[in-house]
């Protein structure tokens, strides 16, 4: 009888254990790589509200963001959020406001601080968490479903429970944090608009900037033993990260389906020819508009939808 | 006081010979409303008198009789000292955290929290106490809406609103120390709508049935209810 293997990346967050599949992982990082930016202005101009004292770090070097959750304060036990749910039973489940900013625990020293990026069904992400402990490798039987007394926030962050040498870890669904999941699953034309804004930069970089490949880059899928060993040093650049960061396979199978499927070779090599985000959201809606026409020309979908 | 077979618990062929029994936990802060008991007798050798911590009308305790809550010695698998708890963020207050028991991961919840009790020194509420753990069946393996409601008891037909599991799903409840094993039957009176409000549970939902006996109450709780967390 054979068993499922599952990789999971253990690391502390509030000064505790938890895990997360090694899958999404994409980079490890030193925390004081990156400049947090508070949600201005324009992000408020465009409709995105800070949610669960979300911030956001740019990637050096590039023109993008990525919100950024501080795991640290949001789940150290004396912070409001971890204990959020002082209601009674009858009340429901603790549902965070998305524009409430709560007051947390202070982040530790900042020194030996990880900012883990991930990458969500094409969604990017970063974490920033105490320290990162180790992969490990453990067996689906390990894996327990977490009671279904448990309900709302506390059951889509933690879905899952990793029994460990005697310990109980709770296993992050990142997913959880944004509530994403759902969003996905009504709106699949979302994973299309970011699969493109990711690829695209990618490769727009693959093909203007040369790859260094003696950068201190730290996969966990390639370098994870070495990583997790020992604490990940900081001088990491995340423009070499970015090009390396995505399977050229992967990449080639999903372009290959949309020319194939949708005829749209013209327009997605138009897209990666541009690199400013405002003008990828103005191409989206073009090919938005031309699947749309494709699909209508198929015969795939009615007019009046 | 009468013996009631209507409304008694044992006369379900369900319900097995024995019973497990203990006083609910009450804080031993100095609250002037949830310490001293006006009437009724200590129900535990220690002397912890379970009480409400709620007055009813502001002149008693719900009418100052001891509660205590009852499980079938069927649906109670283990008794335990004390266990690692291993809290889970943004989970309520009646829920303490998870635990493994004999390779399962187990919720470990306040019984008198999740009935809607004031539990103000969390001290108390998890010295001395022990960890019973209560067996809920799938139930497609069946749990018999009429085991253990009696009178006109309030349950809003909660099967009705069960998911189906294939394995039997587990809750460990922190409890009194002072856990007996009655046989029964027991000698109880069902009570009325109008008389569970002087109880004071505010969650009704999660109770079967409550039976007024010697001793004061009788709870038997709805664990499955508790385990769909009652929303």
């Amino acid at each position: 009888m054979t068993m499922d293997k599952n990789e999971l990346l253990l690391f502390q967050a509030g000064n505790r254990q938890f895990g997360l599949s090694l899958l999404i992982v994409k980079s490890i990082h030193g925390a004081n790589v990156f400049a947090e930016e508070q949600l201005g202005q324009e992000d408020a101009a465009v409709g995105i509200q800070p949610f669960l004292n979300q911030t956001r770090i740019r990637i050096p070097n590039t023109e993008f963001s990525v919100p950024l959750y501080n795991l640290s304060s949001i789940l150290a036990e004396d912070s409001f959020l971890y204990h959020s749910g002082n209601n009674p039973v009858s009340e429901g489940e603790f549902v965070p406001d998305p524009g409430q900013t709560y007051p947390c625990s202070e982040s530790g020293t900042g020194v030996k601080e990880k900012v883990m990026l991930l990458n969500v069904r094409n969604h990017p992400l970063a974490l920033k968490v105490d320290r990162v402990d180790g992969v490990v490798s453990v067996e689906s039987s390990q894996i327990e479903p977490l009671s279904p007394i448990f309900k709302g926030t506390s059951l889509d962050w933690f879905p899952q429970v990793l029994k460990r040498n005697g310990n109980l870890i709770l296993i992050l669904n990142p997913e959880g944090i944004e509530g994403r999941k759902k969003e996905d699953e009504e709106d699949s034309s979302t994973d299309l608009t970011c699969a493109i804004q990711t690829d695209a930069v990618v490769e727009e970089k693959k093909h203007t900037e040369p790859t260094d490949t003696a950068s201190d880059i730290r996969h966990p899928a390639s370098n994870l033993m070495e990583a997790v060993g020992t604490e990940l040093d900081s001088e990491i650049t995340l423009t070499p990260l970015l090009m390396e960061d995505i399977d050229p396979k992967k990449l080639e199978g999903t372009l290959t389906r949309i020319i194939k499927g949708e005829k749209m070779s013209d327009m997605v090599l138009q897209i990666f020819a541009r690199q400013l985000e405002e003008t990828v959201a103005q191409e989206i809606g073009k090919v938005k508009q031309f699947l749309m026409k494709k699909l209508l020309e198929k015969g795939l979908i009615h007019a009046e939808k | 006081m009468q013996k009631n077979n209507k409304g008694n618990p044992s006369e379900n062929q369900n319900f097995d010979q024995k019973a497990i029994i203990f006083p609910a936990l009450i804080p031993l802060s100095s609250s002037p409303d949830a310490s001293v008991p006006k009437e009724g007798k200590p129900s535990s050798p220690e002397g912890k008198e379970a009480m409400p911590s709620r007055p009813a009308d502001g002149k008693g305790r719900g009418e100052g009789k001891p509660i205590s809550f009852l499980f079938s010695v069927r649906q109670v698998e283990d008794i335990i000292k004390e266990v690692p708890v291993y809290p889970v963020p943004f989970s309520p207050p009646y829920i303490e955290g998870i635990t493994e028991w004999r390779d399962h991961v187990v919720p470990v919840i306040s019984l008198e929290r999740c009935m809607g009790f004031e539990i103000r020194n969390r001290k108390y509420e998890t010295e001395n106490t022990r960890l019973i753990m209560v067996r809920i069946p799938s139930p497609e393996e069946g749990v018999p809406p009429s085991t253990f409601t009696g009178g006109d008891t309030q349950v809003s037909n909660p099967e009705s609103r069960i998911p189906k599991w294939r394995e039997e799903k587990r809750i460990m409840f922190r409890v009194s120390p002072s856990i007996r094993m009655v046989p029964l039957p027991i000698p109880c009176t069902p009570l009325s709508s109008a008389q569970k409000r002087k109880v004071k549970i505010q969650n009704l939902e999660l109770v079967r049935g409550i039976y007024e006996w010697e001793e004061g109450y009788l709870v038997v709780a709805h664990t499955i209810s508790i385990l769909l967390g009652a929303h």
